[in-house]
């Protein structure tokens, strides 16, 4: 399975092509969920604070 | 379509199809991807090198499809000032120019065993440059203009000034001879659209481009719902800082 999984002799051509795809997809995910809770909890807590009297 | 752009029902539609979203995306990138690593055979002059087709093609398809989409909301935009026109394209560019960003890495990366080189200035790769420049700049001009409504005037303006490169993109192999190989997964022959390559190899590209597409719209949805989110933090703040 490894000897087939190196791709010889592209391996060290395609793998990285793969790792970029899953930087790139994975750090927009993940900048997105993290802005998406961010924002959740800041208008909670502004809203929480308009409530109060 | 317009009753369901208007911001309370957004946020109701997107969340209902958020979960479907997500998993069919997950799910059909991963198949895709499986796949191109597994079952695909070696191609008959690239060999195993065909397997990068499988990320940088869905990657090319999503940074010019991305860039029509940010087109049409930025004309909406534009036209009729719908309030979620300017959203929509604001927080399609990030994932646009990340598309475009792995498309280029990978094309280079595939370059390299199958050209020689890395990098070459032929028409094709010149204009991916030039789409990548784009998206920077529409990001550059939100992040520059304080005043959100110029930003968004001048970042529409932008996109719909720039949505030139796309055909020139697509047809660049046609017009110009270029390193870059003509339409490879389907082509015009005897006057039909025909796949040109084995459906052995063409489905699951089929299969990562619509996964592709599917978490483009997932992401987009999660980003207008913070968007909208910040819209309502912007207010209450000028309502605490007015008194």
């Amino acid at each position: 399975m490894l000897a087939y999984l190196a791709f010889e002799p592209y391996g060290w051509f395609i793998w990285p092509c793969f790792a970029v795809f899953a930087l790139g997809v994975g750090g927009v995910l993940a900048e997105t969920l993290i802005a998406a809770r961010r924002s959740k909890r800041l208008l909670a807590q502004l809203e929480a604070a308009k409530a109060r009297p | 379509m317009l009753r369901y752009a208007n911001p309370k029902r957004f946020l109701d539609l997107s969340a209902a199809l958020l979960p479907w979203l997500w998993l069919a995306a997950a799910g059909l990138t991963l198949t895709g991807l499986y796949q191109a690593i597994f079952l695909v055979p070696p191609d008959y002059q690239q060999g195993d090198t065909v397997r990068i087709m499988y990320v940088h093609v869905p990657s090319a398809w999503m940074a010019s499809f991305i860039y029509g989409f940010m087109f049409v909301a930025s004309v909406v935009g534009l036209v009729w000032k719908h309030p979620l026109a300017d959203a929509a394209a604001k927080e399609a560019a990030p994932i646009g120019a990340m598309f475009t960003a792995v498309c280029l890495i990978t094309g280079a990366l595939w370059g390299k065993p199958m050209w020689g080189t890395y990098w070459i200035w032929d028409a094709r790769l010149t204009s991916m440059l030039v789409l990548l420049f784009l998206y920077l700049g529409y990001l550059g001009v939100w992040a520059a203009i304080e005043d959100r409504a110029k930003a968004a005037r001048a970042a529409a303006v932008l996109c719909v000034v720039g949505v030139v490169n796309i055909p020139i993109i697509r047809f660049s192999v046609e017009w110009w001879d270029t390193l870059h190989q003509g339409p490879s997964v389907v082509r015009f022959e005897g006057g039909k659209l025909a796949p040109s390559i084995d459906p052995s190899m063409l489905w699951p590209l089929l299969i990562v481009g619509l996964g592709c597409t599917l978490l483009f719209f997932a992401l987009l949805f999660v980003r207008m719902r913070t968007e909208i989110r910040r819209r309502r933090i912007r207010a209450l703040l000028a309502a605490q800082a007015g008194g």
